[in-house]
């Protein structure tokens, strides 16, 4: 079984934590986990630089919107708009139901756009989907 | 003869009755120009009051010039026939014609009053034109600006004067909102004049001084809510008629103002609905995220401790039971907010206020935000005063300021809350080092759901915190404000009085 890497940003580090672990929990994928607590640590772990120094950028983004230094959609428009990175799924995973922010989403790239469940069990499943998806349906590029 | 002299335009084939005509008409004071041809006729229209129009011309019958004369919704005609053709002068008349004459052989002598009658006429359907022009825009949905030059062009034309100006009462007084022809020389001093013809209201006031005419324009409920001022070069004796019709005028442009103010007026306010609901619509989406943001929190700890609590160390235990609790009071704080913004709003939102020590509070409050600081060094400065304060406002009053300087400050950077003390009042401050605002920006910065920019889907909240904050500082008999620097930082203050001792 091939390990995909994963990137999660959120400000929010409880979000974080409980994200982390669901996604542990998903069965069937070897899931290398990185975290950022904001835009720019996002796209520092994208770019392979400052704490992420040298790492491989991810197979998948999951992205929370409302960050501060860089927001989830700024970040968003920089790995879409980055030649040899616009090929990683990236995903945009928030509380906001916003028309506004779902159809910025697909207008700079994004590939889905996933309310995030308001409970825990939801949570769990929610982000099993995503990966499931990601990882068994689709293949995922290797990024260049 | 008041006024500009009649103009007319005499076209004649017989140069012998051009000249003679020119000559005897010039002689009664009144401009002429000629032409020999209907064709050269219609190229002379401009600024003419009356043709004399010979029923017999070359090229073109005296008929057909006449139609075409009509057409062009100028001068007025008189027909001019031969001796035995009074048929056509009857058909001329049905055509449009104003009057005719017989050119028989004392013509000419009589020819300045059958001028002067035709001028009355043509006088009269003209300024009859003008009144009804001014009764549409009552009716019409035409711009402002559209409206007011059709006021001001109107009663200038309908008055044969060179200048007519329109003030507008509003808050600040009368304003000039427009001009037809030479702007006034002395705006000051006609705005003057124009605000005793507001005051007096009544009939038009010449104001001693016949160039200037003023005319205060009538609403529905006969108050004044402008005046037209009619400008002329020369001295100029108004006729009693003409009074009468210039105040026929004011009282369709009064209405026509009216209506125009009217539908301004619901133009803003369905323009301040649509605002509001905006706001109602961004506050819901805010509130359900803020919300779900913590629930996701207690869920998830929750059913983390509940599914695998055997194999949980204790430590970790303790760690979800705190983040829960500290979810629990993030919501409970939200939703405390929320009820006390809807309060407010509604007029129900009271203080209790009491004798109160202002350290204690202000502790309390730095202690429930201390979670959210994420490392930023926060100093309190804050002396030993007794405040007349409700104790429960006055610490949502300091917890909100400090989230506010948390959620637009990096991590990191410092916090510092400080007491100010005056005669009668406590102030209370908090400082931070984050984005600042500019200087448009800080008279916005207490109103509900106001943002600043580079806050925006960056920052979380609902956008109420610091409308919060002013109303129970307010219902608290202080005062709030802010002082502050694009790119620096930011200083939100509150006042408190001071107790009794």
């Amino acid at each position: 079984m091939t390990t995909l890497r994963v990137l999660v940003a959120d400000d929010n580090e409880d979000h974080l934590f409980l994200m982390v672990r669901a996604l542990q929990e998903v069965p069937d994928v070897q899931l290398d986990i990185q975290t950022a607590a904001d835009g720019e640590e996002a796209l520092d772990a994208v770019y392979g630089r400052g704490r992420y120094g040298g790492e491989r950028p991810p197979n998948l983004i999951l992205l929370d919107i409302k960050m501060p230094k860089l927001n989830g959609l700024e970040v968003l428009e920089r790995v879409k708009s980055d030649e040899r990175l616009r090929t990683i799924p990236v995903v945009v995973l928030t509380s906001s139901e916003r028309p506004e922010d779902v159809d910025a989403t697909y207008r700079l790239g994004g590939n889905s756009y996933v309310t995030k469940p308001s409970t825990g069990a939801g949570l769990r499943e929610g982000l099993r989907r995503v990966s499931s998806y990601w990882t068994s349906l689709v293949s995922l590029p290797e990024p260049a | 003869m008041t006024g500009p002299a009649i103009r007319v335009l005499v076209v004649d084939d017989d140069p012998d009755h051009r000249a003679l005509a020119r000559r005897r008409l010039t002689d009664a004071g009144i401009d002429v120009t000629v032409a020999s041809d209907a064709t050269e006729a219609l190229g002379q229209l401009a600024g003419v009051d009356i043709v004399l129009l010979d029923y017999r011309l070359p090229g073109m019958s005296g008929l057909d010039a006449l139609a075409a004369i009509r057409d062009r919704d100028g001068p007025s005609v008189v027909m001019l026939t031969g001796m035995g053709s009074e048929s056509v002068a009857v058909e001329a008349m049905r055509a449009g014609a104003v009057d005719y004459v017989v050119k028989d052989g004392s013509y000419l002598r009589t020819l300045p009053q059958i001028v002067e009658r035709a001028w009355r006429t043509h006088d009269l359907t003209r300024r009859a034109g003008e009144l009804q022009r001014v009764a549409l825009l009552v009716t019409s949905a035409a711009e402002r600006e559209d409206i007011f030059a059709g006021i001001t062009e109107g009663a200038r034309r309908l008055l044969g004067a060179e200048t007519c100006a329109l003030f507008v009462a509003g808050a600040e007084g009368l304003a000039l909102e427009a001009v037809a022809g030479e702007p006034p020389r002395d705006e000051a001093a006609l705005r003057g004049a124009a605000a005793v013809a507001l005051a007096k209201r009544g009939a038009p006031a010449e104001a001693g001084d016949t160039r200037q005419l003023l005319v205060p324009l009538p609403s529905r409920e006969g108050e004044a809510l402008g005046v037209l001022a009619v400008l002329t070069e020369e001295q100029r004796a108004y006729l009693a008629g003409e009074l009468e019709l210039a105040l026929t005028f004011a009282s369709f442009a009064g209405l026509a103002l009216a209506n125009l103010q009217q539908h301004e007026l619901e133009q803003s306010l369905v323009a301040e609905l649509q605002e509001m609901l905006d706001l109602r619509r961004e506050l819901v989406a805010s509130v359900s995220h803020e919300l779900r943001t913590p629930l996701t929190c207690i869920s998830g700890f929750a059913g983390t401790l509940d599914r695998l609590w055997d194999s949980l160390s204790e430590a970790d235990r303790r760690r979800f039971v705190d983040r829960i609790r500290h979810h629990g009071a993030e919501l409970s704080e939200l939703v405390e907010g929320l009820l006390d913004f809807s309060a407010a709003e509604a007029g129900r939102l009271s203080a209790h206020v009491i004798d109160v020590a202002l350290k204690r509070e202000v502790e309390a409050a730095v202690e429930e935000v201390a979670p959210l600081l994420a490392g930023r060094p926060l100093t309190v400065e804050c002396g030993e005063h007794r405040v007349t304060a409700d104790p429960t406002l006055l610490r949502r009053a300091v917890w909100n300021l400090l989230s506010n300087a948390v959620k637009y400050s990096e991590g990191g950077s410092p916090i510092a809350v400080r007491t100010l003390l005056d005669s009668t009042h406590v102030r209370v401050e908090v400082t931070d080092r984050g984005v600042g605002l500019g200087p448009t920006e800080v008279d916005h910065a207490f109103e509900p759901f106001w943002r600043a920019k580079p806050g925006t889907s960056r920052t979380r909240g609902t956008g109420i915190g610091l409308a919060l904050v002013r109303d129970y500082v307010v219902l608290m008999g202080g005062d709030v404000g802010v002082e502050s620097q694009s790119g620096v930082g930011s200083t939100f203050w509150f006042t408190l009085p001071l107790a009794a001792r």
